[in-house]
């Protein structure tokens, strides 16, 4: 589903990817770790098709089509979400407006019909229990003032709404506690499906402990230097990335 | 205040606007229009202003007289630019006495090559003790070619005041449009959200 071919990338003119190759086949749960500088969320912002992230040689193939051109919107179309690893905070932009809008942005553009106000409040709510998420949260702006987990939550609830294929979840971990991080793994897994491709990016084991990844591989200096099954990642946390 | 209804000097008497208001002149020529007015006692008005191109390539000034003690006045203003369209926009807040209020909120977007001048000034008079001030000048720049010069300034000559003024201009938070963008949300409509968003504080009446 995603196939990523000796990608080569650079932020400000800086070359962060230095030749990534990995294919994301329906139904895996694959996780990428690395130290910190090792190009981790480069490639996430690049495989979103964020502005300043210049891919100078490679592919990237998603459902067999090269999406290099592609805008954000259009790859989310597609089916394409990033988790981030820092949700930004959207004051004065109401976060159930914002949820509606893009569900209903994606649907537009694939032809579906779009949800009115009702319909879309009744299928939110569905998956609020999921997240361990409060309705007030929907009445606030977007992210402003919610605790780091309760960011994560609010970009699992997004994950639920939008049903991704493939879903790259930026160090999703970082910053949570135990409590907020069982929920956030809880919550992915729900999302693992035989439909559904998900890359963890990740610097920690433990959240690989909740999602069991079918494939760990490890990214240094831009490149993947070694790929296993999670037998890896207790490797990688028990010697360090230096052992490598 | 429907400002195209008043073509010469006019003074409108507080019946008709409001009981906080001793009087209101409105003065508009082709290139200008300006307001005065004057609280009394013990009043507390609300004004908004809301320009847009309508208003454009004009001179806007408006000016408040506090000559009557424990008078509070809000102003939230928006000027919202197209194309190569001007504006200039000065206030006046002229504190004679003391006890009196008045706190501003004007909010800018320029969009395209369009350009807006900014003044705000706060005069507290000698007698004017306790007086409270604030100025915000708030400026959203959505192109290269657009241009914004505010200049807030504060003359005081009483010692016992609070004030306060400041003057911001951003664009459009990058992060926030990329992530309105990876949702699906087309980067026409992402920007008209955030631009709302900017624009909307306006009307959420809480402390400026």
């Amino acid at each position: 589903m995603l196939q990523i071919k000796n990608l080569h990338a650079t932020v400000h003119d800086t070359q962060i990817l230095k030749g990534i190759n990995l294919s994301i086949h329906a139904g895996e749960v694959h996780a990428i770790m690395g130290p910190n500088g090792s190009g981790k969320t480069t490639l996430s912002n690049v495989l979103a098709g964020r502005d300043g992230y210049v891919v100078t040689q490679g592919d990237i193939l998603f459902f067999g089509k090269n999406i290099i051109a592609l805008t954000p919107e259009e790859r989310a179309v597609m089916g394409f979400f990033l988790g981030m690893q820092y949700p930004v905070e959207i004051p004065g932009v109401n976060n159930s407006y914002f949820l509606k809008t893009a569900l209903n942005s994606i649907r537009k553009a694939r032809g579906e019909s779009e949800l009115d106000a009702f319909d879309f409040m009744q299928l939110v709510k569905t998956h609020l229990a999921a997240v361990g998420m409060d309705e007030k949260f929907l009445k606030r702006s977007v992210n402003a003032g919610f605790s780091g987990g309760e960011k994560k939550r609010n970009e699992i609830l997004q994950m639920m709404l939008l049903q991704p294929k493939m879903a790259v979840l930026d160090e999703t971990d970082s910053g949570l506690d135990v409590d907020a991080l069982q929920m956030v793994a809880k919550g992915v897994n729900t999302l693992r499906d035989a439909s559904r491709g998900i890359l963890l990016i990740t610097h920690y084991q433990r959240l690989l402990t909740y999602v069991e990844p079918d494939f760990v591989h490890v990214l240094l200096g831009g490149k993947i230097v070694k790929s296993g099954d999670k037998q890896l990642a207790q490797e990688i946390e028990k010697n360090g990335y230096g052992a490598l | 205040m429907d400002m195209a209804r008043f073509n010469h000097l006019h003074r409108v008497t507080p019946g008709i606007l409001s009981s906080g208001l001793e009087g209101v002149i409105v003065r508009e020529t082709e290139n200008t229009i300006d307001l005065i007015i004057d609280p009394v006692k013990n009043s507390e008005t609300t004004f908004y202003f809301l320009s847009s191109d309508f208003h454009a390539n004009k001179h806007c000034s408006i000016e408040v007289n506090f000559r009557y003690e424990a008078a509070t006045v809000h102003i939230f203003g928006l000027y919202e630019l197209h194309d190569k369209k001007h504006i200039k926009i000065k206030t006046t807040m002229n504190h004679f006495v003391p006890h009196c209020t008045s706190k501003q909120l004007w909010k800018g977007v320029m969009h395209d090559a369009s350009k807006a001048a900014f003044e705000g000034k706060i005069i507290v008079h000698p007698q004017a003790q306790k007086t409270h001030a604030q100025l915000a000048n708030k400026n959203l720049l959505l192109s290269q070619q657009a241009e914004i010069n505010t200049k807030p300034e504060l003359e005081i000559y009483a010692d016992d005041v609070t004030c306060s003024h400041g003057a911001t201009i951003g664009c459009l938070d990058d992060n926030a449009l990329f992530y309105l963008r990876s949702r699906g949300i087309e980067e026409n409509e992402a920007r008209a959200i955030l631009v709302k968003a900017f624009i909307e504080e306006l009307y959420d009446i809480g402390d400026l």
